[in-house]
């Protein structure tokens, strides 16, 4: 099921033999009923715990949030300008019009600058969080 | 055109791919775990390795066949597909990643503490995925009646047996290289023509007149704003909902750097989308002629010959031939391994004769279905499969990752809506075809108002429902919780 929740067992039937993957990963009804109350070993749910990684989700949602929609304008704004002034439409580059040549590769850089834009936010966040449960 | 020199280069590249499987095994054996080895991988290669399976036919071929048959409206489909990596960047890579889960019925199961939902999700899985591996086979039918004149279903037939035979020799699962090779195979085997048909194109006399190909109407300016919108959202939230993109995920070592994975991911995928709109707009200036269906998506494999003819021309196909052939193999194989080990954990308990049987059994119905049924436009039939998934699994797992009271019964009843809005409004649109107006294009391009309906199903029956699961808490904040460091994972993994 889980790389923690089952880690027991998995470690148990990985020594048991070459390890088949299914074995590894399986959660066929019968082991998952079997398995002992699930805790995870990474955080264990203390009150103040709970409370931290809520604050953490909510921030983490925001800032998926934030970062989609600040894309999503980004794309309807290169849309629009590619779509609507027929300026683009006449000027031509080595035989292709500049709309045409946005509408090809002008999206991916985009992409690129939200992605990691998002990513050194996202681990800016979760180093706070971080520092903040190990002063606890 | 060179027939042998294409088949030379298919056979060195199956030979290449079971090299490099055979020595990707061995390095596995020498360690504990394969997935304790795949974490040695550097990020690179793992990146390499998630878009080799990505990346297929749809957009190796179909691509620049959809951009000659119907213009740059044919863009918008590599954008969703890269841009469907920003969703997963965003909703989904990390939070998977730490859920420890290694297919979408793992999460969904462990998320909801429910079989029926599982056992739904695994249906859909299947479903998808051999939605998915029958436009590669048609894409391997096609390629090979091009370069060598070879009988339709020779082509289905072989990759199929080298994707069964190979995932069911157990082969392909700890072959996160083959992958990667596979990858740079394919950047190349476009990247490199696009260069040499951009240098000759620029030598060649008369200009051409870009008005002509490159018309207004079927250029940006002729934006269908509810299409494209539908579309677009198919797109991206479908990404998240394909049976082979989360597995690729666990072999990040943490939450972080599946994200920094992911980001490279989106680097690589666009260079190679970058590269397959190029040959796109090239093959609008140098192959109007085969602005045809069936034949357009031909025309990356008929550019080599026409640009550059003699012994350049054909071992640019050649290139050509072998990056298709990357195509189907990365991809098909990929997916016949999750079908496989879904099926067999399923259904038999998961034992290693049984996930055999489930990868013969899972490449077998895509090849019946492949030889019963006749192409379509590549990159619009993977378009679909992206769209379904998009209405079936993608809301149920962004709600359990990120919303507390989804239930069982809830998830249950969006996967239901999803999947059966979605595939009557394929067979309406079929049926009605495309002369009824706003109805056709609501039936075309269903994306906007399933995925809607799904998710709104989801939400209403959970909150009616009201049976959240006891672990909810538990797994959500374990989903959003960065690991406290590489020792204690080191330890504990």
């Amino acid at each position: 099921m889980t790389e923690n929740g089952t880690g027991g067992g998995a470690e148990r039937r990985r020594g048991a033999s070459r390890p088949p993957r299914e074995r590894v990963t399986s959660i066929d009804a019968a082991s998952a009923r079997t398995d002992p109350a699930p805790r995870t070993g990474r955080w264990a749910v203390g009150e103040a715990e709970t409370l931290f990684t809520r604050t953490l989700m909510r921030a983490q949602g925001r800032l998926a949030i934030v970062c989609l929609l600040s894309f999503g304008v980004a794309l309807v704004l290169v849309t629009v300008v590619m779509s609507r002034i027929p300026l683009l439409d006449a000027i031509v580059l080595g035989g292709v019009p500049l709309s045409w040549l946005i509408h090809a590769y002008g999206f991916y850089p985009l992409m690129v600058i939200w992605a990691v834009g998002y990513t050194l936010a996202c681990q800016r966040l979760e180093g706070r969080f971080t520092q903040l449960v190990e002063h606890e | 055109m060179n027939a042998a020199l294409s088949i030379a280069a298919i056979v060195a590249v199956v030979v290449v791919t079971a090299v490099i499987g055979i020595w990707g095994l061995r390095i596995s054996r020498t360690t504990s775990d394969f997935f304790v080895a795949s974490r040695t991988v550097r990020p690179v290669w793992n990146a390499s390795a998630i878009s080799g399976e990505y990346l297929s036919a749809g957009t190796f071929l179909g691509l620049s066949g959809l951009v000659l048959l119907s213009g740059s409206d044919a863009f918008w489909f590599p954008i969703g597909y890269a841009a469907g990596y920003l969703l997963v960047l965003m909703l989904v890579a990390a939070p998977l990643r730490r859920s420890g889960a290694y297919t979408i019925p793992d999460f969904i199961h462990a998320r909801l503490d429910s079989l029926l939902a599982r056992r739904l999700t695994s249906a859909l899985v299947l479903i998808i995925g051999w939605l998915y591996i029958v436009p590669q086979l048609h894409g391997a039918s096609l390629a090979l009646t091009v370069v060598a004149d070879i009988p339709p279903w020779v082509g289905a037939t072989t990759v199929a047996l080298v994707v069964g035979g190979s995932v069911a020799a157990g082969g392909m699962r700890s072959i996160t290289f083959v992958q990667a090779f596979l990858f740079w195979l394919k950047l190349a085997a476009l990247a490199v023509p696009a260069i040499f048909f951009a240098i000759t194109l620029s030598g060649t006399e008369p200009r051409i007149d870009p008005a002509l190909v490159f018309p207004q109407g079927l250029g940006p300016a002729g934006l269908d704003a509810y299409a494209t919108t539908s579309l677009l959202i198919g797109l991206l939230l479908g990404t998240v909902g394909l049976p082979h993109v989360l597995v690729r995920f666990y072999t990040s070592p943490t939450g972080g750097s599946a994200r920094w994975t992911t980001v490279g991911v989106i680097v690589l995928i666009s260079a190679f989308y970058i590269a397959s709109s190029t040959i796109g707009l090239i093959a609008r200036i140098a192959a109007p002629d085969l602005a045809a269906p069936g034949v357009a998506d031909t025309v990356a494999l008929q550019l080599p010959s026409r640009l550059i003819p003699g012994p350049a021309g054909d071992l640019l196909t050649a290139l050509v031939v072998a990056g298709a052939l990357a195509a189907f193999l990365g991809t098909s194989s990929g997916l016949v391994v999750s079908l496989s080990s879904a099926v067999s954990q399923d259904l038999f308990h998961g034992t290693v004769t049984s996930f055999r049987w489930a990868a013969v059994f899972c490449t077998f119905v895509p090849l019946v279905v492949a030889l019963a049924t006749a192409p379509q436009g590549l990159v619009t039939s993977v378009g679909t499969v992206f769209v379904f998934a998009a209405s079936a699994l993608s809301p149920v797992i962004l709600l359990g990752i990120w919303w507390r009271r989804l239930t069982a019964r809830g998830a249950v009843a969006g996967m239901i809506v999803g999947a059966v809005s979605c595939t009557a409004a394929l067979i309406g649109s079929a049926a009605v075809g495309p002369g009824a107006g706003a109805l056709s294009s609501l039936l075309a391009q269903p994306g906007l108002w399933t995925i809607s309906a799904a998710t709104l199903t989801s939400v209403i029956v959970s909150l009616v429902d009201g049976r959240t699961p006891v672990s909810a808490d538990r797994i959500l904040s374990r989903l959003h919780s960065p690991e406290r460091s590489r020792g204690e994972l080191a330890a504990g993994g």
